[in-house]
């Protein structure tokens, strides 16, 4: 499985939602109106060894939407929290040395053209090739 | 031209392979430089000679893992006991280039990171002679 999917099956056994009902990979749909997304970019180069494939680097934002300004804040700190320092941990099926959060402090994203509050979290990611 | 270092390999005298090697410090010998200018030499130069030669210290750095019992684990345990072993790095190339010396792992030092793997540095003495004969790469 990808990184991003793994987190958002993460996020959903940390109960912040169902994956394909109010979590979402690498898009947000129109509805629901309270709802994460999961996406990745681009992150540092992978790491080799001289006789294996090493460690890739992607980087992960975790977007939260919410008809409250108060909850969509109040759910993004929760993410980082739960997400932030994970290390030598399983997600899925792959090894993850790491999940590290890329700011201090969520991105206000503003009001979306529906008037729904949206804040993101970025994390850099270590895991197993 | 050249080629790429990795898959540069480090084998013990039983052909145990040292794993998740990521950094090779090199490999290579050195010659004590002894000075022999008299009085009488011409052209007021310097003179020198070559003296006693040794094999360089090689030095190695893997992420370290538990599971490598019979390289990394046991370069650790070889240090501890002073075990002299004979040790063959091997190069990429095509034509699989050698260097061949006998030693001992002089130190090992585990490095556990903050945010990156932790890491196995090792250093082994060579002692004696030791042996470069190719064959070298032809591109």
């Amino acid at each position: 499985m990808t990184a991003e999917s793994d987190i958002a099956a993460y996020l959903a056994t940390g109960g912040f939602g169902t994956v394909g009902t109010s979590i979402f990979v690498n898009t947000m749909p129109a509805t629901p109106d309270n709802c994460i997304a999961v996406s990745v970019y681009a992150g540092s180069p992978p790491e080799r060894t001289h006789d294996s494939s090493g460690n890739d680097n992607p980087s992960v934002q975790v977007r939260v939407r919410n008809t409250s300004a108060g909850t969509a804040r109040t759910k993004v700190e929760q993410i980082y929290n739960y997400l932030d320092g994970i290390s030598n941990t399983t997600i899925g099926s792959t090894f993850y040395l790491g999940i590290f959060a890329i700011n201090s402090g969520a991105i206000p994203m503003g009001k979306d053209e529906n008037g729904r509050q949206e804040y993101t979290w970025n994390f850099s990611v270590k895991r197993k090739r | 031209m050249g080629e790429l270092g990795k898959g540069t390999t480090l084998k013990d005298s039983a052909s145990n392979v040292i794993g998740l090697i990521t950094t090779f410090g090199g490999f290579g010998n050195s010659s004590d430089v002894l000075d022999k200018t008299t009085h009488d030499i011409s052209g007021n130069f310097y003179a020198y000679m070559a003296g006693l030669r040794k094999g360089k210290p090689v030095t190695l750095t893997c992420d370290l893992s538990g599971n490598d019992t019979s390289g990394q684990i046991a370069c650790i345990a070889d240090c501890l006991a002073g075990t002299e072993d004979t040790y063959t790095i091997t190069l990429p190339n095509n034509e699989a280039s050698t260097y061949i010396f006998r030693g001992f792992v002089s130190s090992w030092d585990v490095v556990p990171n903050l945010k990156s793997q932790i890491t196995l540095a090792l250093t082994f003495q060579p002692t004696g002679s030791t042996a470069y004969p190719g064959p070298y790469w032809t591109t």
